[in-house]
């Protein structure tokens, strides 16, 4: 069973977001905030990680946090989707065509609300794409 | 007489924008201020939409439209190397680099409007154009962000 962690500090959205993934077969954690987050994530292993953009203590946090995660050896390989509902607080236009490795390393962006078939499409593809890599 | 070419110019802008992602990565690693931890995630996009418009043309027709030779040179001289490049990374907010954006997307447009008054081939032409386009998008963006007064 695949794991995933879901990293929001919304908490009733990431309860929700939660019970969809089980009913979907992964076994989920989920963190409301990113203080000792890569710790977590380096002792946890989750297979992908679903990361929300902004918190209260910082609107990139999300974008902080991608960086953090592709520095740190234990970390590195996590692969993961941002989840955010960016664009609608700050008109910016983040889209998944601004992923890049310096500046947002991740593999997937969506934007909330997300449809729960999209979602589960694009967590499929990434950890099929990791079990390929790992084969 | 010198010769000036459309690339060269062109290539004075890619300078400057690297100066600035170098300044933008220093911002977003020092900086404590909210606002501009989020504007830079945002500006730093701008060098990838102008090659994301050099992208749309051909490789060939991009090569000679460079070579295209002007009399008289244009100088790009930005105000946002004294507003941004010449202050401590840290000590930068939001507003400031918002409202030198803004000053440097006019001032990359009227660079643009310059060259396009020197006799260009419609490939270059058009380049040109679709270049000022951007900025001219890229502002009205930063005036809307402006306008929500998060800055």
């Amino acid at each position: 069973m695949a794991k995933i962690t879901i990293v929001d500090d919304d908490v009733e959205f990431s309860e929700d977001l939660s019970k969809v993934l089980q009913q979907a077969g992964y076994e989920v954690t989920v963190i409301n905030h990113t203080d000792g987050l890569l710790q977590a994530l380096a002792k946890d292993k989750p297979d992908l990680m679903i990361l929300d953009v902004m918190f209260p203590d910082n609107p990139v946090a999300g974008f902080d946090t991608a960086r953090a995660v592709r520095m740190k050896q234990e970390t590195k390989n996590i692969p993961i989707i941002l989840l955010t509902a960016v664009n609608q607080v700050h008109p910016m236009d983040f889209a998944a065509c601004d992923i890049d490795s310096e500046w947002m390393p991740v593999q997937d962006f969506a934007e909330k609300p997300v449809a729960k078939a999209a979602l589960l499409k694009k967590i499929s593809k990434l950890l099929q794409a990791q079990t390929k890599k790992h084969a | 007489m010198a010769i000036f070419t459309i690339g060269k110019l062109l290539d004075r802008v890619e300078m400057f924008e690297n100066r600035l992602t170098i300044f933008y990565a220093a911002v977003r690693d020092q900086s404590k201020d909210n606002g501009a931890k989020l504007l830079i995630y945002y500006l730093v996009r701008h060098r990838k939409h102008q090659q994301q418009v050099l992208e749309n043309f051909k490789k060939s027709d991009i090569t000679l439209a460079r070579r295209i030779k002007i009399r008289d040179d244009i100088s790009f001289t930005p105000d946002v190397e004294r507003q941004l490049l010449q202050v401590n990374p840290r000590s930068i907010n939001g507003k400031t680099l918002l409202a030198a954006a803004m000053v440097y997307d006019a001032q990359l447009a009227q660079f643009y409007g310059r060259i396009l008054k020197a006799p260009l081939n419609p490939t270059a032409t058009s380049l040109i154009k679709s270049l000022i386009r951007l900025e001219q998008r890229h502002k009205l963006m930063l005036k809307k962000l402006l306008d929500m007064k998060y800055f």
